[in-house]
C-alpha cells in the first residue's frame, strides 16, 4: 500500500485524480450517513443554496446535497461494476484470441469488431427502452459496449509476450495452456489494464449519466443524470439543481481520467524517469 | 549557431589541446525518497585529434552513462551534476543540454548498440541520412544532397545504396541498420565519434566488418574515436589507448599494448584474463567471482576489494587515488606489473560452481535405451542421447496486405547428428542459420516437417501430446532478463516444473528441493536467494536460476541457446563452466548454440558449423577450429577478435561478404556459394557430399571432394 502510494507520487496527474476519486468515495460513503433520505422534503420548494440547504432544495423540496451525495453511491457502483465486468469479458476474450491466435483470434476479434461497428449509445437507449431501466441492467449494457477495448488491449499483450521466453520456459516446466495464460502472462498485462479500466470508469459513469438525463435511469434511485432530468424544466428558476449534479459528473470522470493517464506514465517503462 | 561555430573554430586553432577533455565528471540518478545514485564518480578523459580511445568495463560500471553526459544525452533522470567538458577548445560546462546539442551538432557522431530503437521506424532511411546530413528529411529529392548521400553509403561498403535509401528500418538487417547510423554520424564530417557498443548486438561476422569499416572509416577521416565495449578482443582490435572503468570510477589508463602486456590494476588483469579465444583450451576457462559493487550501497575502500586477491587491510578502508604513472595512470594500493590477477579458474576450487552428490538421482538416465538405427554422420562416440535425423524445417510467412501469397522460410533443410551421454556438442552459424529452430525441435518446441527428433530414445516432442511424459530435454535461453517471469518468485519458477512434474509435493519438500537446486548451481546460500524477485539479481544470477529451473525435471539433455552472448566476459566463462561441469559431472547431454567459436573453443567436445539450416562441418572441437576445412568454418574463425593488440594489428582477416541470404530465396547447390572466394561452376550447381578428413572430422564442401 505504502508502496503504492509512492509510485503514485511520482506522477501529479495521478496524485489529483487519485484526490479527486477519494473525495467522490467519500461523499458517497460517508454522505449519506450523515444526510437525510434523498426523497425526504425536508423544506421548501426551490430553496436557493444557504445555510439550511447547503446545495439548494429541489422542486419538491427535497435536499439536493443529500441527492448528490446519494448519487455519488449510485454513480461509483455503476462505474466500478461496468467496468469489472467488462475487464472480465474482455480479459477472457482478448488473452485467448492473442494467445491462440489462428482462427480462434479471427473469430473473437471479428465479434470484437461487430460490437465496435455498432452505434453505441443508440444501442444502450434501445435495450434500456425495450427492456425496462434497472441498475443492473444498465451496468450490463455500459459493460457490453465496452469490452471490446477491453479485449484489444489485452489481446496486443498477448500477442507481444506469448513469444517470450518465459513462456517457453513454463511450457518446458509442464504449465497447460491454462496456467500460461493466466498465471504467466496475465500478470503481466496488469499496468495497461490497470490504466484502461480507471478509464472506463470514467466512461461508464458518463454513459450512465448520459442515459438517466435522457431518463432511461432507474427511477427507484438517484443518480446525477437523473438529477440532471429533473432539472431541465426549472433550468432558468433554479440554476443550482443543474449545476451542482453537472460538477459532480464532471469532477469523477475528471478523476478517473486523471488517474488513469497518470498511471499510464507511471506504469509505462518507456516513460518512466520522465514522469513528473 | 553558425556564430557558436566559427567560435570553436578560432579557439581549437590557438593550442595544442586534446579534441576533448572531461574532468571529474559526477552523474547522478535520484531516487524518490532515498540518496541519489552516483553512477558516474570523478571520471575524467580525453580523446586527443585522431586517436581511438576505448572505455571498457562489465556491465553496471558507468561506461555508457560517462559518455552520454559528455554532451548532454543523459537518460533522465540522470544529471551531471559536477565537472567540466572541454570539446575542441570550448568548454561547454555551464551550458544548458539543448545549446551543447546545438553548438556541437555535426561535429560529434555517436552511434548505439541498437540501431532499430534510433531509427525512425516510418521514416525512409534515406530520408533519415539526409535529416542528419542537412537538416531536411526532404533533401533526398535534391540531386545533389542524393548524390553526396548515396557516396557516403557506398563508402561504408553498402552496395546498392539507391535501394537502400528508399528502404525502412525494419527492411534492413542489423548489420546494414548499424551502418546507417555510421552513416548518420559521419554525414558532416564530425571531429569526434562516440561508438557505444556498436557491435554487441551484432554476429561475430558482421561484428568483424563493421570493426573493419570503423577503423578504415576513422583512418581516412582522423576522426577522434572514443569506443565503449566490455570485450577486450575488440580493444586489442581497435584501440590506441584504453580507459578501464569499474563501478563508476577510471582504475587504469594506458596506451594498449602496455595494457595488454603489463596492466598494473587487477581488474584489467582479469578482464584480460576472460577474454575467450579459438585459441584456448578447456583447462584455461577463467573468470572473476563476485559481481560489480551496487551503486546503491555506501562504498568504502577501493570498490574492487571484494573480488581482489591481492588486498591489503588498507584497501577496505581508504580508496585509492587515481595515480599518474610513467605510462598511463593507475588507481590501486598495490599497483605493480606483478599484480596478481583475480580470475580464478572456472571450475578449481573457490569458484561458486556446481555441487554434485546433493540429492540428484538423475534416475531419468536408466531410461536410455539404444536405438537401433545408425546415422551415419556425426556419430559421438558413447552412446547417443540426441539424435537428429534429416530433419527438415520450414515456417510460412505472410507476403501481401491480405495474406494472400505466402513464402516459406527454410529454416532447417535436413540436417543429422547425435549428441553423446555427457557430451557438450556446439553448433555454430550466423543468425538466422536455423540453429535456434534445431534447438527448438531438440526440446519439443517445435515439431519437424521431416525427419525425427529423439531424446533417450522417445520422440523429442512427445511430452506436448501426452500429459504424463515430461520434456527429457530442457532448455536454457539466450536473454535471461526475458526468460524469467518478471511477475514470479525465484521460489515460484523454480518449484513450477517440481511440483507439475510429481517430483514432489508437499510444500516444504518443494522447497528443500528448490534451494538444493540452486545450490547446486552455485547460487548459495540458496535462501538469499528465492524470495527475490528476477530483476533483483545480475545477469550471470538469472541465467544460474535458469539452468537450475531446467535441471529440475532431470532432464537427460539440455540445450543452451545463446546462453552465454548476452553476459558480460567474466560471467560468461563462469556459465560455460557451469555447462561443462553439468556434462562431467552428471553426465548431462548438451547442445550448445552460438554465433560465438571462442565460446565454443574453450568447453565443446565436438562442433557442428551450421549455414543456411545446413550443417557444413563437423567434428571434435579442436580440429574445427585448427584445421576448419570450410571457407564458412574458416571465416567464423577468423572474425573472432584476438586479445593480443600486437597479433591482431598483424593477422590478414577473411572477411565475407554482406550478410546470410534470407532462408526464403536459397541459392542452388551449395548454400554459401554466393559468399565463397573459391565458388565454382560445381559449387553452384551442386550440393556438396560428406568427406570424412580425419577420423570424426566431416566436411561438406566441393574443395575436398
Amino acid at each position: 500500500m505504502i508502496t503504492a502510494l509512492n509510485l503514485l507520487r511520482q506522477s501529479r496527474s495521478a496524485m489529483c485524480g487519485l484526490t479527486l476519486v477519494l473525495f467522490v468515495v467519500l461523499v458517497g460513503v460517508a454522505g449519506p450517513m450523515f444526510l437525510d433520505s434523498p426523497f425526504a422534503m425536508t423544506g421548501d420548494s426551490f430553496h436557493a443554496p444557504s445555510r439550511e440547504s447547503v446545495l439548494g432544495t429541489d422542486d419538491l423540496g427535497r435536499d439536493m446535497l443529500a441527492r448528490i451525495a446519494h448519487g455519488a453511491r449510485v454513480s461509483l457502483i455503476v462505474g466500478v461494476s461496468a467496468a469489472s465486468v467488462s475487464a472480465v469479458i474482455g480479459i477472457v476474450v482478448g488473452s485467448f484470441a492473442g494467445f491462440f491466435g489462428g482462427f480462434v483470434d479471427e473469430f473473437l476479434i471479428r465479434i470484437a469488431e461487430a460490437f465496435q461497428v455498432i452505434p453505441q449509445f443508440f444501442l444502450a437507449i434501445l435495450i434500456v427502452a425495450l427492456f425496462g431501466p434497472s441498475i443492473s441492467r444498465i451496468v450490463l449494457v455500459i459493460a457490453i459496449l465496452s469490452w471490446p477495448s477491453t479485449a484489444r488491449i489485452v489481446r496486443a499483450e498477448f500477442l507481444k509476450m506469448r513469444n517470450l521466453d518465459f513462456v517457453a520456459a513454463a511450457r518446458l516446466a509442464g504449465a497447460n495452456n491454462a496456467t500460461l495464460i493466466f498465471r504467466e502472462i496475465l500478470p503481466n498485462t496488469l499496468p495497461p489494464m490497470i490504466v484502461n479500466t480507471s478509464l472506463q470508469i470514467a466512461g461508464a459513469i458518463l454513459t450512465e449519466a448520459s442515459l438517466s438525463f435522457l431518463g432511461l435511469g432507474d427511477p427507484d434511485i438517484v443518480s446525477w443524470g437523473q438529477l440532471l432530468y429533473n432539472a431541465q424544466p426549472f433550468l432558468r428558476d433554479a440554476w443550482w439543481m443543474a449545476v451542482f449534479p453537472g460538477l459532480a459528473i464532471s469532477i469523477s470522470a475528471l478523476g478517473f481520467n486523471l488517474l488513469g493517464d497518470g498511471l499510464n506514465d507511471i506504469l509505462n517503462p518507456r516513460k518512466r524517469g520522465q514522469v513528473r | 549557431m553558425r556564430a557558436s561555430q566559427r567560435e570553436v573554430s578560432a579557439a581549437s586553432a590557438q593550442g595544442d589541446m586534446p579534441l576533448l577533455r572531461a574532468l571529474e565528471l559526477i552523474v547522478e540518478f535520484p531516487v524518490p525518497g532515498r540518496q541519489p545514485v552516483r553512477a558516474v564518480n570523478g571520471v575524467s578523459l580525453e580523446v586527443n585529434r585522431g586517436e581511438i580511445v576505448t572505455l571498457v568495463g562489465e556491465s553496471g560500471c558507468g561506461k555508457s552513462v560517462t559518455v552520454r553526459s559528455l554532451f548532454g544525452l543523459l537518460p533522465p533522470p540522470g544529471r551531471l551534476i559536477g565537472g567540466r567538458v572541454i570539446f575542441d577548445g570550448l568548454d561547454l560546462s555551464g551550458m544548458r543540454e539543448e545549446q551543447i546539442r546545438k553548438t556541437c551538432r555535426g561535429m560529434v557522431g555517436y552511434v548505439f548498440q541498437d540501431p532499430m530503437t534510433y531509427l525512425n521506424p516510418v521514416m525512409s532511411v534515406g530520408a533519415q541520412v539526409a535529416e542528419a546530413m542537412t537538416g531536411h528529411a526532404r533533401s533526398t529529392r535534391n540531386p545533389d544532397a542524393r548524390d553526396r548521400i548515396c557516396e557516403l553509403l557506398s563508402d561504408l561498403g553498402i552496395g546498392d545504396p539507391t535501394r537502400v535509401l528508399e528502404s525502412y528500418p525494419h527492411q534492413l538487417s542489423g548489420g546494414m541498420r548499424q551502418r546507417i547510423m555510421i552513416a548518420m554520424a559521419l554525414s558532416r564530417t564530425p571531429k569526434l565519434l562516440i561508438l557505444d557498443e556498436p557491435t554487441t548486438a551484432l554476429d561475430v561476422t558482421v561484428q568483424a566488418q563493421i570493426v573493419d569499416l570503423l577503423k578504415r572509416v576513422q583512418r581516412r577521416a582522423g576522426v577522434g574515436v572514443l569506443f565503449v565495449t566490455h570485450d577486450f578482443g575488440l580493444v586489442a582490435e581497435m584501440a590506441d589507448r584504453v580507459y578501464v572503468m569499474y563501478s563508476g570510477q577510471v582504475v587504469e589508463e594506458g596506451p594498449v599494448r602496455r595494457i595488454f602486456s603489463s596492466s598494473r590494476h587487477p581488474y584489467t588483469r582479469g578482464l584480460i584474463d576472460c577474454v575467450l579465444t579459438t585459441g584456448e583450451r578447456k583447462e584455461s576457462l577463467r573468470t572473476i567471482p563476485g559481481e560489480v559493487p551496487n551503486p546503491r550501497a555506501a562504498l568504502t575502500g577501493c570498490r574492487f576489494a571484494s573480488r581482489c586477491l591481492s588486498k591489503k587491510s588498507q584497501c577496505e578502508v581508504e580508496s585509492p587515488s587515481l595515480t599518474l604513472e610513467a605510462d598511463g595512470q593507475v588507481r590501486c594500493w598495490r599497483a605493480s606489473s606483478e599484480i596478481e590477477s583475480p580470475a580464478i579458474e572456472a571450475g578449481g576450487s573457490g569458484y561458486p560452481g556446481l555441487v554434485t552428490g546433493t540429492g540428484a538421482s538423475w534416475g531419468a538416465r536408466n531410461e536410455v535405451q539404444a536405438h537401433s538405427k545408425t546415422a551415419e554422420l556425426g556419430r559421438p562416440a558413447g552412446e547417443a542421447t540426441i539424435r537428429v535425423e534429416s530433419v527438415t524445417k520450414s515456417f510460412p510467412v505472410r507476403g501481401g496486405a491480405f495474406g494472400g501469397s505466402k513464402a516459406l522460410v527454410r529454416a532447417v533443410n535436413g540436417v543429422s547428428l547425435e549428441i553423446a551421454n555427457g557430451e557438450l556438442f556446439a553448433l555454430v552459424g550466423e543468425s538466422g542459420s536455423g540453429k535456434s529452430t534445431l534447438g527448438r525441435m531438440v526440446v519439443g518446441l517445435d515439431e519437424p516437417d521431416k525427419g525425427c527428433v529423439t531424446v533417450g530414445g522417445r520422440d523429442a516432442a512427445e511430452w506436448t501430446r501426452n500429459r504424463a511424459m515430461r520434456p527429457m530435454c530442457q532448455m536454457v535461453f539466450q536473454d535471461p532478463y526475458s526468460s524469467l517471469n518478471p511477475r514470479k518468485l525465484i521460489r515460484e519458477s523454480i518449484t513450477q516444473p517440481l511440483a507439475n512434474f510429481g517430483f514432489a509435493h508437499d510444500a516444504k519438500s518443494l522447497a528443500e528441493r528448490a534451494a538444493e537446486l540452486l545450490e547446486q548451481v552455485g547460487l548459495s546460500p540458496a535462501g538469499e536467494y528465492l524470495d527475490r524477485y528476477p530483476h533483483e539479481l545480475s545477469g550471470g544470477q538469472r541465467q544460474r536460476v535458469v539452468i537450475a529451473r531446467a535441471l529440475a525435471p532431470e532432464p537427460l539433455a539440455l540445450v543452451a541457446d545463446e546462453a552465454v552472448s548476452s553476459l558480460d566476459m567474466s560471467t560468461r566463462t563462469q556459465i560455460l563452466g557451469l555447462l561443462r561441469e553439468l556434462c562431467d559431472a552428471v553426465g548431462l547431454s548438451i547442445l550448445l548454440i552460438t554465433h560465438d567459436l571462442a565460446v565454443v573453443s574453450s568447453v565443446a567436445d565436438r562442433t557442428g558449423v551450421m549455414y543456411l539450416g545446413r550443417l557444413y562441418e563437423i567434428g571434435p572441437t579442436e580440429a574445427v577450429i585448427s584445421q576448419a576445412k570450410h571457407p564458412y568454418s574458416r571465416a567464423l574463425i577468423s572474425a573472432v577478435p584476438l586479445p593480443d593488440p600486437v597479433k591482431a594489428r598483424q593477422r590478414e582477416q577473411i572477411l565475407m561478404q554482406g550478410e546470410a541470404p534470407s532462408p526464403v530465396n536459397l541459392p542452388s547447390g551449395c548454400f554459401f556459394n554466393p559468399r565463397c572466394q573459391h565458388a565454382t561452376e560445381l559449387c553452384r550447381s551442386t550440393e556438396p557430399q560428406w568427406a570424412e578428413i580425419e577420423e570424426g572430422h566431416f566436411v561438406a564442401c566441393h574443395l575436398y571432394d
